[in-house]
């Protein structure tokens, strides 16, 4: 028994003699600079996560793991790292801007979605996580989450003007426009190639800029999911692969992208044809999404090959009235002139856009 | 005893060690490692897309296609824009070449159509006409003599014989300035009154001879760009803290101009009667064709940034916009082009003229299938026009039949307005080879074509008289190139000129369709080469590997069609219009 005491006493001792001798934390921090200054990189992280389990507050060692995250490419640790500044996970508004900042400027957009949907869960009014989380949907070019980001919006406040206009451009998107996401969405989806969302921003992307070939090998090479299909579809379509869009469209209506479900069948029926199937399938599409310029375009030819001439120039007007209404809308958002929004929302009107029509109304009338 | 407490000894010594151990064991394992449980729960996936996203080879064929840029050939011409610093919007346009025979000796001239500075040429008065003369086999001289003297910033050159003289006139277009000059017949012109200073006064760029009331002279289109005022400081923006010339949009777009040919060497202003005044829009290449074949002539202007027009008759000399009914005023996509060039040929092979419409850069070229009663589709998408023409500004645009094997071919002159960040200023000029299945970009085919250039007006032209139509363009501070066909396998042809009696004598889109057994091709006459230039008015044609055309039908202007049977491989031909028997040629 006392043998027992004893040897417990000298372990002790050997503890205390260790942590009597090991550096403390200014020492670690002097230490672990050292090592960054000359280039130890993989010592001065091992020094700096030793500094941080033993003083979290120490700006040096969260400074070095910061650069570490920028220098090896490890956003986590960015992101772990920055959730030290908001300690037990306190869910202020500034900490989900924060953390969906740093994802973003990463290409983790799903995480940022996620960041960015947990913040409203606890902050639904707050305006700068509203704007983050529409904006996000736009970067990944899904006009359908934008507008329904937008609708939540109104609910809970005034959505700001410049982001209904950003919806309008997004919803006409022409190859100009895309071109510049492109670099983005590729950046997103090389940084996490789970982010399915980004993934079909991009096929849509490279669908819009005519690089049909690279838009399919994005899709095969994609994890299935039902608006995948749809998206292959299209592109197959558009490329004249016809039986390939056969295979893959889905067999019956989608939960989402159903617009392009019906521009699919649209472009098949043209393929083959089939004008008035084309003209049925290609007005749901319009109706689906009033904005697009391409599904107009193709219904408009549908309806001049089956020579139903007052329907032709009825659509026909419309697009111009469309192209019009992206005219508007680029140039507003170059120069903001709000209070256009009323020719805007005449506009979406006569195109049949009851939602961004009822958006618009309500920043007017908020 | 000794002995135990020794060990005694020993065990609480290596207690006080296992103590030290434990404590450093205790200090390595307590790291902070929060990002990795922040990994676990986020499951990044970083992963490249190098294997998936490589851009794709382009579709190009090795098909002996081949043209040799022709040397010491005395044209010591380059397009001067006067770039220095001002960002003016005339800078960017470029000057265009004309095909003419200025002294009636059979062998082809050229006429090259020069800027200066657009902010000081009243005050400039070097002449901005270059004639050169072809006095041997692709040797020219400068036919300064020729009296083809202009002062003014210029662009376009669009010849034709507007008073059936038998002799090529020239009308050039430019900034604030636009001027006709008559040839006197004897190798000299003379400049002749076209409307006032107050139409003419414009910034206009491609015109087009063509007639519009049928009545057997010529009357002329000229597209008008913006307005630009001289004495005004110009807007210049920026991007990414590059300064840049700034679009058309920060002015106001000039109106066209449509004038009548009264037939006593006069004109009058149809502009307002005809409605084309009425519509605005920054026009850039203008052609004049029977799109549908009814013996009336439609006018297609590329507008660039805004929709396309069609005009087609509706009553005399009044006309009907159906460029958004015909599917012509916007790409396919339902988009806006920046739209420059015309190019023009049947490329369906289903009897019909196509349109093939060069665009800005990140925008397809167009290529308007023409389905018959003025209903055209874009069919460009997907295809090789689409992917060889995103990264390019494309001007010019001749669709011909370089290898005559009976499928036509199309030639684009490229070349940025302005450096943009992330696009070369000088791009690479595109040919692409047509075929049943499509068209495939064309690999080495000539030097000239792996040289990335500053290329504006083009035209098509024998310059050696080898019956192979060669190449002329136009490049903005680059010498100009004279591209001689030198395709090796090429396949039987025969060219043909047109002269007519009712119709006008100038070629005014006259169709001339030939048939070799089951299959029919037809081909478009007409001086005008869609972007500031002119076509020779000689056309060579393809007959692949047969002998002879079985029949080559010409449609005349009002629908006049003559018939002429077995015209066979290596014939120079000139069909007249009323006279049952083609000339052959020596």
């Amino acid at each position: 028994m006392k043998f027992s005491l004893l040897m417990l006493t000298t372990f002790s001792l050997g503890l205390a003699v260790f942590f009597s001798q090991r550096p403390n934390v200014e020492d670690l921090t002097y230490e672990a600079s050292i090592a960054w200054n000359s280039g130890d990189l993989d010592r001065a992280e091992q020094l700096s996560r030793r500094l941080l389990a033993r003083a979290p507050d120490s700006v040096r060692g969260r400074e070095i793991l910061r650069n570490r995250s920028m220098a090896t490419n490890r956003p986590e640790l960015a992101l772990a790292v920055a959730e030290m500044d908001f300690p037990n996970n306190s869910p202020a508004p500034d900490r989900y801007i924060r953390l969906s900042g740093i994802a973003m400027s990463r290409g983790l957009f799903r995480i940022a979605d996620e960041y960015l949907a947990d913040g409203l869960h606890h902050f639904p009014d707050h305006q700068r996580l509203q704007q983050q989380f529409v904006a996000l949907s736009g970067l990944r070019l899904d006009p359908e989450e934008m507008l329904r980001r937008l609708l939540a919006w109104a609910k809970s406040g005034r959505p700001a003007p410049e982001f209904v206009i950003m919806y309008l451009g997004l919803s006409s998107l022409d190859s100009r426009a895309a071109s510049s996401s492109e670099e983005w969405l590729r950046q997103a989806v090389e940084a996490d190639a789970s982010d399915i969302d980004s993934r079909l921003g991009l096929a849509r992307c490279l669908m819009l800029m005519g690089k049909l070939e690279q838009c399919c090998k994005l899709l095969d090479a994609s994890t299935f999911s039902e608006r995948a299909a749809v998206l292959h579809a299209v592109a197959f379509a558009l490329r004249g692969e016809i039986a390939a869009a056969k295979d893959c469209i889905p067999t019956s209506v989608p939960t989402r992208f159903q617009a392009e479900y019906r521009y699919a069948l649209g472009l098949i029926a043209i393929h083959e044809e089939r004008w008035e199937e084309a003209a049925r399938e290609l007005g749901s599409a319009v109706e689906l999404k009033p904005l697009s310029t391409s599904y107009r375009a193709r219904y408009c030819e549908s309806l001049r090959r089956l020579k139903r001439d007052d329907e032709h120039l009825r659509e026909v007007k419309k697009l111009e009235t469309l192209i019009q209404l992206v005219k508007r809308s680029h140039q507003l958002q170059r120069h903001p002139d709000m209070s256009q929004l009323s020719e805007l929302r005449q506009l979406c009107e006569q195109l049949g856009d009851s939602p961004a029509v009822t958006i618009i109304s309500a920043i007017e009338n908020y | 005893m000794r002995r135990k407490r020794l060990l005694y000894s020993i065990c609480l010594v290596g207690s006080a060690c296992c103590g030290y151990v434990a404590g450093i064991a205790y200090e390595r394992t307590s790291l902070w490692a929060a990002d990795q449980r922040l990994a676990e729960l986020l499951q990044i996936e970083p992963r490249s897309l190098t294997d998936v996203l490589t851009e794709p080879a382009e579709q190009t064929a090795s098909v002996g296609l081949r043209f040799e840029e022709a040397e010491a050939h005395g044209i010591p011409f380059a397009y001067e824009n006067g770039s220095d610093g001002e960002f003016h919007l005339a800078e960017t346009l470029g000057g265009g070449v004309g095909a003419i025979d200025l002294d009636a000796d059979g062998r082809p001239d050229l006429i090259f159509v020069d800027g200066g500075h657009p902010m000081s040429w009243p005050a400039d008065q070097a002449s901005r006409i270059r004639a050169y003369r072809q006095t041997g086999s692709v040797k020219f001289q400068n036919a300064a003599s020729s009296g083809l003297s202009w002062h003014g910033y210029g662009h376009g050159c669009a010849v034709a014989d507007f008073d059936n003289d038998g002799f090529d006139d020239v009308l050039i277009t430019g900034y604030e300035k636009s001027t006709l000059f008559k040839n006197l017949g004897d190798g000299t012109f003379q400049e002749t009154d076209l409307m006032d200073d107050s139409t003419l006064g414009r910034w206009c760029a491609t015109a087009c001879w063509t007639d519009v009331d049928d009545d057997g002279d010529l009357d002329v289109y000229i597209a008008c760009y913006a307005d630009v005022p001289r004495n005004q400081p110009l807007p210049v923006c920026d991007v990414g803290g590059i300064r840049i010339h700034c679009n058309p949009s920060f002015y106001s777009p000039a109106s066209d101009i449509l004038l009548e040919n009264t037939g006593d060497g006069k004109f009058r202003d149809r502009s307002s009667d005809s409605g084309v005044a009425a519509l605005q829009e920054y026009g850039l290449g203008v052609i004049s064709l029977d799109l549908d074949q009814d013996g009336d002539r439609e006018i297609f202007v590329a507008n660039d940034g805004q929709r396309n027009l069609l005009f087609t008759p509706d009553g005399e000399w009044t006309l009907k916009d159906s460029a958004l009914i015909s599917g012509v005023a916007f790409s396919g996509q339902g988009e806006t082009m920046g739209s420059m060039g015309i190019g023009y040929g049947d490329m369906d092979g289903n009897g019909l003229p196509d349109l093939l419409v060069t665009n800005f850069s990140n925008e397809s070229n167009a290529l308007y299938l023409n389905m018959g009663q003025l209903a055209f589709v874009d069919s460009a998408q997907g295809t090789a026009i689409d992917q060889t023409s995103r990264p390019m500004v494309g001007w010019s645009s001749i669709v011909f039949d370089a290898n005559y094997d009976t499928q036509p071919d199309i030639f684009a002159a490229n070349g940025h307005v302005t450096e943009m960040p992330g696009e070369p200023f000088l791009q690479m000029p595109s040919l692409l080879m047509g075929s049943p299945n499509g068209f495939r970009a064309v690999e080495n085919a000539g030097r000239w074509f792996q040289t990335p250039q500053q290329a504006r007006g083009a035209c098509r032209v024998d310059v050696d008289g080898d019956t192979l139509d060669d190449l002329v363009v136009s490049e903005i501070g680059m010498p100009a190139a004279v591209l001689l066909n030198r395709t090796a396998a090429a396949g039987n042809r025969f060219t043909v000129r047109t002269i007519g009696t009712r119709s006008p004598r100038s070629a005014d889109a006259v169709g001339v369709t030939v048939t070799i057994g089951d299959t029919r091709r037809f081909h478009v006459l007409t001086r005008c080469a869609g972007y500031l230039s002119s076509n020779s008015g000689t056309l060579s044609i393809g007959l692949g590997s047969a002998a002879s055309a079985d029949r080559v039908s010409v449609r005349w202007a009002g629908n006049r069609i003559q018939e002429f049977s077995d015209v066979a491989a290596g014939r120079r031909i000139v069909l007249i219009e009323g006279r049952t028997d083609p000339i052959v040629m020596p």
